[in-house]
């Protein structure tokens, strides 16, 4: 992984995530527009991520779920407010009940993804999220602290005891 | 993300009070601290790892080769 830069504004709510990838653009789209990479990716090995509906087009929605080592199901969206294949995708991503609808009294996060071909062939893709305040950013830790965080952070113990 | 980022962001976590650690035999475990309010910085830090985290898989699964097509097996 080749994570080239992090760019935060504290102010804005907003962060992106520049990286760099030895393949090209065509490839690392796919790990967004194949359900199938995507849920290999999204979620983590102990949380892992299942794809229900993909349709990766202007309106269209992408629903999930991510199930607890306890076998417990979360279920989460996104709505695709823009695409341009291979360049850009704007997405709005937010939780869902038990049943997958969606919960619009949670936060979401917009995300733009944009991919450009280097001349060296590799990929760049860049990931802005844009969080609705700080308020929202606490309320989604700690809906996605189990899923997202905790697991981040047992992978980041497992690489501190290989010391 | 190197190992010296890992460090980082792990004491950052650890001195906003969002982790703790507990020995439990061989192992070490670490434990989010859900209610403890954060400062933006803070959140903002925790995405970074989550992101991270999800990059560092997203990137597992790029350098694998490519599958082959699957064959109808059901026939």
């Amino acid at each position: 992984m080749t994570v080239t830069q992090v760019l935060k504004d504290q102010a804005a709510c907003t962060m992106t995530v520049v990286s760099e990838w030895d393949a090209p653009i065509a490839k690392v789209w796919s790990l967004w527009a194949n359900p199938r990479k995507l849920e290999r990716w999204w979620g983590p090995p102990t949380y892992p991520a299942t794809v229900v509906e993909h349709d990766l087009t202007k309106g269209g929605k992408v629903s999930y779920f991510m199930t607890s080592p306890e076998g417990e199901q979360h279920h989460g969206w996104w709505r695709v407010l823009d695409v341009d294949e291979p360049h850009r995708l704007d997405l709005a991503d937010g939780f869902a009940d038990a049943e997958g609808n969606v919960n619009d009294d949670l936060p979401t996060v917009e995300f733009t993804v944009t991919f450009a071909e280097l001349p060296s062939g590799r990929t760049s893709m860049s990931m802005e999220s844009r969080y609705p305040s700080p308020e929202a950013m606490q309320q989604m830790i700690e809906m996605g602290m189990e899923e997202g965080l905790a697991a981040a952070m047992t992978q980041i113990d497992a690489i501190l005891d290989e010391e | 993300m190197s190992f010296a980022a890992v460090q980082k962001h792990v004491a950052i976590l650890e001195r906003a009070d969002l982790i703790t650690k507990h020995q439990r035999g061989r192992e070490r475990m670490v434990r989010g601290q859900i209610d403890t309010i954060r400062d933006v910085n803070t959140l903002l830090d925790e995405f970074e790892i989550i992101w991270r985290d999800r990059l560092q898989r997203f990137g597992d699964l790029l350098a694998e080769p490519d599958q082959p097509p699957q064959t109808e097996s059901d026939n």
